[in-house]
């Protein structure tokens, strides 16, 4: 009962962060989303939604294939050095992350960007980096919050 | 890494990967998308409709559409109008309104943070007509084309971006050149390979020259605002406005390939000629609520 009820709220969740996405363009809101499944430790359910958020986001991006599984990818990794040095289930930890992730963002989409010759509006890049350090930690709130106890805990 | 590397050039090269991502997760991104955009369009009609002045917004509209067309009327005698059509013929603009076309609702832009581009996702893909390489247009001005394609949904690459490219000549003094977006300014754009004896002038009409050979010649793309001799290059330096604030735009039409559209039957003598831009505009009206509450009203007895 646990595993259908995880499976509607993430199904909620990339609703409501796609309709985010549409608000805010060249943002990625599904990024939170997956920050609270490392935190909660679930391996399995951790890479189910790696390659549904890589599909979503480089299907629907103007990026050959493989710019979403390094953002994904640099996520854990930010995830796990930032997790040496801090409490995983702190709001400071999210801010930190979030910050770092802004950062990583626009470094990424320009080191992308330049090896498929696409010119890049850096003005443009550097709001959008700015505008993904800060709703990463608001959405992560909200589903850190709306998220039911009976989903939380428990690694796999 | 090496793993990663070795996707990712193997993608590059064949395109599979970019194939399945577009077919899944663009698809699921047009499927949420679509229905909420149609709710918001039916709430904002309603709105519009029911809680904002419902009958002069109408008749404004109605004597607006009135206005204008009297107005066109006007200006144009009978030997204008002989010309244009002439005109048209020349600059191929009747090719451009006999070719099949359909109408897309946009559903996002720049979706996503892979969204590089400048690009909007509209709600009709590559089972209805939208395959990559599509000319997208409104019924005056080239948009774009379409650059991914899913089942049902699409990415349409904007006529701004810098990346976009298009073969367009002036319509005065028949200059050619590429033009291409610019990345200052939303609605600016740049003309390429302008010989440096060539008489295009500001204010002059950029049209597509139809030698790509997907986009009708003659179909309108922007008006030049600045020409300058280019200093150590052997081309003028050209610069345009687009004619369309795509920004601005909700809904677009995309043109169909003539030769793979419906067939279409010589116009018998008398008959009117068939419009498919016209026709597919006018079935996009019809089917918007306020023409149905519109049309329902006009048969209703008046009180």
């Amino acid at each position: 009962m646990k595993t259908f009820y995880r499976i509607i709220w993430w199904t909620a969740f990339i609703v409501g962060a796609i309709l985010i996405q549409q608000f805010i363009p060249g943002i990625d809101a599904l990024a939170p989303g997956f920050l609270l499944s490392l935190q909660e430790q679930r391996k399995k359910q951790t890479l189910w939604l790696f390659f549904i958020f890589v599909l979503i986001q480089d299907g629907s991006g103007s990026l050959l294939f493989g710019a979403a599984v390094l953002w994904y990818g640099g996520q854990v990794l930010f995830f796990r050095l930032s997790s040496l040095f801090f409490v995983e289930d702190n709001i400071v930890f999210i801010f930190i992350l979030s910050a770092c992730l802004g950062l990583y963002h626009g470094l990424l989409t320009w080191f992308m960007a330049a090896i498929q010759t696409i010119h890049l509006d850096f003005v443009l890049l550097l709001r959008e980096s700015i505008i993904q350090a800060i709703i990463i930690p608001i959405i992560w709130g909200l589903a850190y919050f709306t998220r039911p106890r009976s989903t939380l805990g428990g690694a796999q | 890494m090496f793993l990663y590397l070795a996707l990712y050039t193997w993608n590059a090269r064949t395109g599979y990967l970019d194939t399945i991502a577009e077919r899944t997760g663009l698809e699921v991104v047009g499927h949420v998308l679509s229905p909420v955009v149609w709710v918001k369009d039916r709430f904002r009609d309603w709105w519009e409709r029911y809680m904002a002045l419902v009958d002069i917004s109408e008749e404004n509209s109605r004597l607006r559409t009135e206005l204008e067309r009297a107005r066109a009327e006007a200006s144009l005698t009978a030997e204008d109008k002989m010309e244009l059509g002439r005109l048209r013929e020349l600059l191929g603009l009747e090719a451009l309104r006999q070719h099949p076309a359909f109408a897309a609702r946009i559903i996002a832009k720049r979706f996503g943070p892979q969204a590089v581009l400048r690009t909007f996702t509209i709600d009709k893909g590559f089972l209805d007509g939208a395959i990559t390489g599509t000319p997208v247009v409104t019924q005056n001005s080239v948009v774009g084309r379409v650059l991914r394609a899913s089942p049902h949904t699409a990415t349409v690459l904007m006529l701004t971006d810098p990346g976009f490219r298009l073969a367009v000549i002036s319509r005065e003094s028949r200059t050619p050149g590429i033009l291409t977006g610019s990345i200052s300014g939303q609605r600016r754009l740049e003309v390429a390979y302008v010989a440096q004896n060539a008489n295009i002038a500001v204010g002059e009409t950029l049209i597509t020259s139809g030698v790509d050979g997907s986009f009708p010649k003659g179909v309108p793309v922007g008006v030049v605002t600045q020409v300058t001799p280019g200093n150590e290059i052997l081309f003028l330096q050209v610069h345009a406005q687009a004619i369309v604030d795509i920004e601005k735009l909700e809904e677009v039409l995309l043109l169909m390939d003539s030769a793979s559209g419906p067939p279409l039957l010589p116009p018998l003598p008398g008959s009117q000629t068939r419009d498919p831009i016209s026709e597919a505009v006018q079935k996009k009206q019809n089917d918007a609520p306020e023409n149905k509450t519109g049309n329902a009203r006009a048969r209703s007895p008046s009180p």
